[in-house]
């Protein structure tokens, strides 16, 4: 086993059990903590694919913005532990089955699917992006600060004081 | 697409090695800090001292309370501007080396404007919704 | 530079919507609170400005040979397919506007962002029909999306309105997640996410590597297929995706609903025909099968459901979820693909002047707070209001499907292509859902005109000018489709024809 491989397990498993805790712990600002970790895993994993741009925005994104309006949003509300309640929905016996099928296709698919895989070296991949934008995916760009802005105004729309 | 110069070291795991060690010395500087207390602090435990330090007053009331909506605006416009900077980013790189294209130059100036503009908008609306003030 | 120049002059109606969208958002920033109602007028130039340049090329090109433009390499198409659907969004736009003029004063919504997230959703639309590459395809689906979401829950007073956009929100969060999945594995199985070239100029797209290096049966490709599909199947209100249709339709403001019930389902089947026809047109045997059981399940869940509704806004939510399954029939007809394209456009245009015309009825006749909705509400109406009752009559038997009607000549050009195509049982079970639907819309057509009420209880109704327009457009359209539907129809097919890449 390669350093890359017991790096790839060790945070496989960091985000699966991580990503398990989220959704079974019963204070809310906990699930938010472990979600953190699950995102770190996540920058991890593209470290490895060498896409360490994807790595720095996932940790600056996720982590530095996501994850704290998460927690702002859960400490405006009343009463972040669960009570008496499990945090799972009632019907989760079918939702976990239909998923665990889910899961198990997708690891067939990914088993015996074909993947094109580049024979070119690696390159830095900020500058690779930056190219890309530049050139090819210019469109996908602008249209980028398009989503920004709805979401933006939806949001505050949404959140803001009636007051004004 | 014109070819990069910038190779990739042949051993990645060297370059990131420093980051693990860092990593792993920042957890257990935290871990140990806060199991030695455990082991040889001495430990009375009295009603008083379990309630919540209030700067040596006498706690009432609820402890949880709701806080100010500003901070849940103020995180939702650091998204949208922080998603921003990420976006520039690579921009930024790709603009202050020669990897442009000739020609290009002034078209990749407009768009970075058109991006940038876009998103001034936002700020405006922003702005002009009270979401920037404090109350 | 030039080339860039030209080829954003392709893109003038996109344009135009984007810019008046922030042209109306910035307006409102700095208007005083008393000059907003201006804002309805002022987002309605745009759309009226856009409509006319598409109306303008499409035209232009329905003498000569279709121009097919590659906008920004391949990742968009201006092609009188993209037109086409573009007349669709925009018509619904347009109507959805005059719905909202007096809907939003009376019910003190948010002017400014209301409009300006009409136009976005708008711009997004367009976009998505334009889209012919993988990732611009996901961008203007989720411009549209948030757009969407956020207009569902703009009555902040009303909590099933904040039902509404919370429901359709999380349940479209998770369909935008299998969208992207379903990208995620078609780029690992072939290396590029553009759709097609319709140019035949090259090779290397999802179609062409498919052929080239015969992936037809690489798990991959399928898997990221069947996502694809189920992410576009959400937005197209499609049986078994369908579950948010009733709720969000019901809490979201009447105009809103009308909008989205047009405008979203159109855009949808846009993306779907160059998603099947355009990019995996190669594995047609695969996802013709699977299209086929979707569009039954589709057809017949929506009639069933609307049957038992007594909420005449929550009938016409399910109804038009039968008339996504009507569509997908359009879709499925894959062997007669040069007849099926142009005949799910002209539905999508006619199901548009139908389904908002019913709905804005359904403004008209209602009171504030969207309360006087139910069936019983409609008794006698031909009595008090004629002419509001004969609007509601000719959407009501057009959307049923009678002859002489635009949803009658929609429907028989759907059979044309499926039966082209030797999908008889599929055209059966489409005449079938049809007849069925005929029950519920009928429904309403005799609690109005067969129906007597007491004077004490008769609420007045909405005599707003722009509501008024709305209506008589609409029911012009109608009637215009229905009665001389040639040019439309030619138009139509000329659109669906440039959808499908040369030689094919």
């Amino acid at each position: 086993m390669s350093a890359h491989q017991l790096a790839f397990l060790v945070l496989g498993v960091l985000i699966l059990v991580s990503a398990l805790m989220v959704v079974t712990v019963r204070n809310l600002v906990h699930a938010a903590l472990f979600l953190i970790l699950c995102f770190a895993g996540v920058a991890g994993l593209y470290v490895l694919l060498q896409a360490e741009f994807l790595a720095v925005a996932q940790v600056l994104i996720y982590i530095g913005a996501i994850t704290v309006l998460i927690l702002f949003g859960i400490m405006l509300t009343r009463k972040i532990t669960g009570g008496a309640q499990p945090p799972l929905a009632s019907h989760w016996k079918a939702a976990g089955a239909g998923a665990g099928a889910f899961l198990l296709l997708l690891l067939y698919v990914a088993m015996t699917g074909q993947w094109q895989v580049s024979d070119q070296p690696p390159m830095d991949s900020t500058t690779t992006l930056g190219l890309a934008l530049v050139t090819r995916y210019v469109l996908p760009f602008e249209l980028a600060s398009v989503v920004l802005l709805a979401a933006l105004v939806g949001a505050v729309l949404l959140a803001r004081d009636e007051t004004r | 697409m014109p070819t990069l110069t910038t190779p990739i070291p042949a051993n990645p795991a060297a370059d990131w090695l420093p980051v693990a060690v860092f990593l792993v010395t920042a957890v257990l500087f935290a871990a140990v800090l806060l199991w030695i207390p455990r082991l040889i602090a001495p430990r009375h435990p009295t009603p008083d001292k379990a309630r919540p330090y209030e700067c040596g007053e006498r706690v009432s009331g609820e402890f949880w309370q709701q806080i100010h909506i500003g901070y849940y605006l103020f995180a939702l416009v650091f998204i949208i501007f922080d998603v921003e900077v990420v976006f520039l980013w690579p921009y930024v790189r790709v603009l202050g080396g020669r990897l442009i294209p000739q020609g290009l130059g002034l078209f990749v100036f407009f768009d970075l404007l058109l991006f940038v503009g876009i998103l001034v908008v936002a700020l405006v609306y922003a702005w002009r919704k009270g979401v920037l003030r404090w109350e | 530079m030039t080339t860039t120049w030209r080829e954003l002059g392709y893109l003038t109606p996109e344009l135009v919507v984007l810019l008046g969208a922030a042209a109306v958002l910035l307006l409102d920033l700095f208007l005083p609170r008393g000059r907003r109602r201006v804002l309805g007028g002022v987002a309605l130039v745009p759309l009226g400005v856009a409509l006319g340049w598409v109306l303008r090329a499409l035209w232009a090109q329905s003498g000569g040979p279709s121009q097919l433009h590659k906008v920004f390499g391949a990742l968009l198409l201006r092609d009188p397919y993209s037109l086409g659907f573009d007349v669709v969004f925009l018509v619904a736009a347009i109507l959805g506007v005059l719905l909202s003029l007096r809907y939003v004063e009376r019910e003190a919504l948010p002017a400014g962002e209301y409009y300006a997230l009409t136009l976005f959703a708008v711009f997004g639309m367009m976009m998505m029909a334009m889209s012919a590459e993988l990732i611009t395809l996901f961008i203007s689906y989720e411009i549209l999306s948030l757009a969407v979401y956020v207009l569902a829950g703009i009555a902040r007073g009303r909590a099933v309105s904040a039902e509404a956009s919370l429901k359709y929100f999380l349940l479209g969060a998770f369909a935008s997640g299998f969208l992207v999945y379903g990208i995620a594995l078609v780029y690992g199985a072939t290396g590029t996410t553009v759709l097609y070239d319709p140019l035949g100029q090259s090779a290397s797209t999802i179609s062409g590597l498919i052929l080239e290096r015969g992936l037809f049966g690489n798990a991959l490709l399928l898997a990221g297929l069947a996502l694809l599909v189920v992410g576009i199947a959400f937005k197209a209100a499609i049986v078994p995706f369908h579950a948010w249709v009733p709720d969000v339709y019901e809490g979201a403001p009447l105009p809103v609903t009308a909008f989205m019930s047009a405008g979203v389902k159109a855009a949808a089947f846009a993306a779907f025909a160059r998603l099947l026809f355009g990019g995996f047109r190669n594995l047609g045997e695969v996802w013709q099968p699977v299209l086929w059981v979707l569009a039954v399940l589709t057809m017949v869940l929506g009639n069933a459901a609307a049957i038992r509704q007594q909420n005449v806004k929550r009938m016409l939510a399910y109804s038009s979820i039968a008339h996504a399954g009507y569509l997908l029939v359009a879709l499925a007809a894959y062997t007669a693909r040069d007849v099926a394209i142009g005949s799910v456009l002209y539905y999508a245009l006619t199901y548009t002047a139908m389904g908002v015309g019913a709905f804005a009825i359904l403004l008209v006749v209602g009171q504030e707070g969207e309360a006087n909705q139910e069936l019983s509400d409609y008794r006698g109406l031909a009595s008090r209001h004629p002419w509001a009752a004969a609007a509601m009559g000719l959407f009501m038997i057009s959307l049923a499907g009678f002859p002489l009607t635009a949803g009658f000549l929609g429907k028989f050009y759907i059979l044309n292509a499926a039966l082209r195509a030797d999908l008889d049982g599929l055209a059966v079970v489409l005449g079938l859902a049809s007849v069925v639907s005929w029950y519920y819309y009928l429904r309403v057509v005799w609690f109005m005109y067969m129906t007597e009420v007491p004077k004490a209880a008769v609420r007045p109704i909405s005599r707003a000018t722009s509501l008024g327009v709305a209506v008589a457009v609409a029911a012009l359209l109608v009637i215009a489709l229905g009665v001389f539907p040639s040019t439309a129809l030619a138009v139509a097919q000329m659109a669906g024809h440039t959808l499908l890449p040369l030689g094919y």
